[in-house]
């Protein structure tokens, strides 16, 4: 059965094999703090413009106003008012990208500490790109249901349903988060090696 | 309605219940997750095939190791008690199984002894436009109008935890009892093997962690002191009296929940003998009733045969064993003493002239792996007729060469069984595994075969076995080495 053709012994029976040290195996994750920090807020950065630049092309699509992705970070700051026709196109855009990002970098640092925390750093990229759907619809989620009606709850009745559904599920789940997981798979901070078998490896 | 329904008393204490038995669940869940802390959908276990790790390490390729090397201990902030105490982490985690079960049967009597159930159980396939209309409100960041007393989107959410979580979580459980995939086989295939339910059941607990955050800012939204006043006190429409009472009495409720928990951890951590004493009362007679007696029947296919099987246990490194193995185990002699009207003293030769058995079964090791493998061994019944035990003999006391050098000063290795699961069919003293003489990592010259108990009371390196009226006076008297100093229980059908 397991009897190689050869007649030699299958390396699970071979009792010559060396033994390693008890509780010894090979690291294949380093939690440095600063360094997933710095990889996280990359990452964010990386994902936060992304995610700027596709709602500012979902804003113009939808409804026809480009500046309103602007408009709304900038108002988590000073209020509705920031929404009136009337607030400066500069400073909306000036500030509305300093809240944006700052807030994708903070998040996308949160990811990698997630990661980290979870020992899922070296995850398969597949599961990687999952986390990376889940962490954006836990981002949308956490500022759109929790934080926003908090801070500013004027702001909650300002956005339609496509607005919304285009925010919630492309733009965080989509864009977002898949660009957090692919900085991660493809820069792979902290993983030391790859453990996972591919598929030509026989894994089943 | 809903003026009608209100939240009964049998309703709001379930609902207590129900958090502290779920948050015991998942933190021992996390404390035995940790012993084998990675997930497959292989009954192989292929290092590298699993699909999802919680460790920040690999194991050798070019040497040798044991399974026991892969654990990874996690902080009691998580784990209940931590610190690799998986033997305690799994007494804690049967003892909230029972404590969750009980829970349930008396909500669900609440729910069909009453119009409770009105709440939960969709009436009409209208609930599932309704239910999409509600998520659709959700994400415009409004809120639904009041259902009766749910909206369709919970009404739907609590059924599918009720009614499908819930159970899948009880069955995916025990799919991975031993006792029972030995006694019936075709049972976790249901699920796609062994390995496939233990990681349903993992996300059955991811599933029921994300439900009840999502449940706590739904109740948020909805309004916190109504809500609380409801589930606490039965207060519909509560006064502003009504709900500082519900407040007041969840920050107790949660600092005694808190308590608990520092409680349960800490008693665990610092003196697991006496913690070990108390869970083991609850578990034991149930797993004695319920699953020990079950008999293995399995019979896989020579082609089922795992490729690399994982070894646990590094063979003894005392000098009796190591010039056994230098002499190929001649001169080895298997004891069989106690209250016997003949003991026997057998060489491996004079057992394997014995009439052999041949067998194809999974091995489950109580961290949580498996491996499918064919054994060839004397039936432990077979060697029973020839010594005859006496009739005052109740259980077998098995010794091994097993020094367990990498924990010194613990003494040998040993196991009890009794004499019931001795007679069983597939109870075997194994000297060959897959066509191979046993080698010595996997307890050459003899290990046991118990294939309805979990890996650790198949005893390797064996060298006697003593039939006994009583364990009291072995070791610490807990019947076994893991039960002695790792506060496992004696029995291992789940």
């Amino acid at each position: 059965m397991t009897t190689r053709g050869d007649g030699a012994v299958p390396a699970w029976a071979d009792d010559s094999r060396p033994w390693a040290s008890p509780r010894v195996g090979v690291p294949v994750e380093r939690r440095d703090p600063w360094e997933l920090a710095v990889h996280g807020a990359r990452a964010g950065l990386l994902a936060g413009l992304a995610l700027g630049l596709v709602e500012i092309v979902a804003s113009a699509v939808l409804r026809g106003d480009p500046r309103l992705p602007f408009d709304f970070a900038v108002a988590i700051l000073v209020g509705p008012e920031a929404l009136a026709a009337a607030f400066p196109v500069a400073a909306s855009v000036a500030l509305g990208t300093v809240i944006h990002l700052l807030l994708s970098v903070v998040f996308g640092a949160a990811f990698l500490a997630g990661l980290a925390l979870t020992f899922q750093l070296s995850a398969r990229p597949r599961l990687m790109l999952l986390y990376g759907v889940l962490f954006g619809a836990t981002v949308w989620e956490v500022d759109f249901l929790a934080v926003l009606p908090v801070i500013a709850p004027g702001l909650t009745g300002q956005l339609d349903l496509a607005t919304q559904l285009w925010n919630g599920i492309a733009s965080y789940c989509l864009v977002y988060g898949p660009v957090l997981a692919a900085y991660v798979i493809r820069v792979r901070p902290g993983e030391l090696e790859r453990w996972w078998l591919t598929d030509d490896e026989g894994v089943a | 309605m809903e003026a009608d329904l209100g939240f009964p008393l049998g309703i709001r204490l379930t609902h207590a219940f129900n958090i502290v038995f779920l948050t015991l669940l998942i933190r021992s869940g996390v404390e035995i997750l940790g012993g084998h802390p990675m997930l497959y959908f292989n009954d192989d276990c292929r290092p590298g095939s699993e699909w999802i790790r919680f460790t920040s390490k690999r194991m050798f390729r070019d040497r040798r190791w044991t399974a026991e090397d892969e654990k990874q201990p996690y902080t009691s902030w998580v784990a209940l008690p931590g610190h690799d105490n998986l033997g305690l982490g799994r007494f804690w985690h049967f003892v909230a199984v029972a404590g969750w079960l009980l829970t349930g049967v008396a909500y669900l009597l609440v729910l069909v002894t009453s119009k409770q159930w009105q709440r939960l159980v969709p009436t009409s396939w209208e609930v599932f436009p309704q239910a999409s209309d509600a998520a659709l409100t959700y994400l415009r960041l409004e809120l639904p109008p009041v259902g009766d007393p749910y909206n369709a989107l919970q009404q739907l959410t609590y059924f599918g935890v009720v009614f499908v979580l819930t159970p899948l979580q009880i069955l995916t459980g025990l799919a991975m009892s031993p006792a029972l995939e030995g006694r019936f086989p075709w049972y976790p295939r249901l699920f796609g093997g062994r390995q496939a339910a233990r990681s349903l059941h993992f996300l059955g607990l991811v599933a029921f962690v994300a439900f009840t955050v999502h449940h706590v800012a739904l109740v948020i939204a909805h309004g916190l002191l109504d809500g609380l006043a409801a589930i606490v006190i039965g207060a519909e429409a509560p006064t502003v009296a009504q709900q500082a009472v519900a407040v007041a009495i969840t920050l107790a409720f949660m600092a005694a929940l808190v308590a608990l928990h520092v409680w349960a951890t800490r008693r665990s951590l610092l003196e697991p003998r006496a913690m070990q004493d108390a869970l083991q009362r609850l578990v034991d007679p149930l797993q004695a009733h319920l699953l020990q007696p079950l008999t293995s029947r399995q019979r896989y296919r020579p082609q089922d045969i795992t490729a690399d099987p994982r070894p646990n246990g590094r063979p003894p490194r005392h000098d009796a064993y190591l010039e056994l193995v230098e002499r190929c185990f001649d001169g080895w002699r298997f004891e069989v003493g106690g209250l016997v009207e003949h003991p026997l003293s057998l060489t491996l030769d004079e057992l394997r002239a014995l009439p052999p058995q041949h067998q194809v079964t999974k091995h489950k090791c109580i961290q949580g792996w498996s491996y499918v493998a064919a054994w060839q061994g004397l039936p432990l019944t077979a060697l029973l007729k020839r010594c005859r035990p006496t009739s005052e003999a109740r259980y077998i006391l098995f010794r091994t060469f097993d020094d367990k050098w990498e924990e010194p000063g613990h003494g040998e290795y040993y196991s009890v069984i009794d004499l019931e699961l001795a007679r069983a069919p597939q109870t075997l003293l194994a000297y060959g595994m897959n066509d191979q003489p046993l080698p010595t990592a996997f307890g050459a010259p003899l290990r046991l075969r118990l294939e309805s108990q979990l890996g650790y009371k198949m005893v390797k390196w064996v060298r006697s076995m003593e039939l006994i009226a009583s364990y009291e006076d072995v070791g610490a008297g807990y019947g076994g080495w893991r039960a002695d100093l790792l506060h496992y229980s004696r029995l291992a059908p789940i």
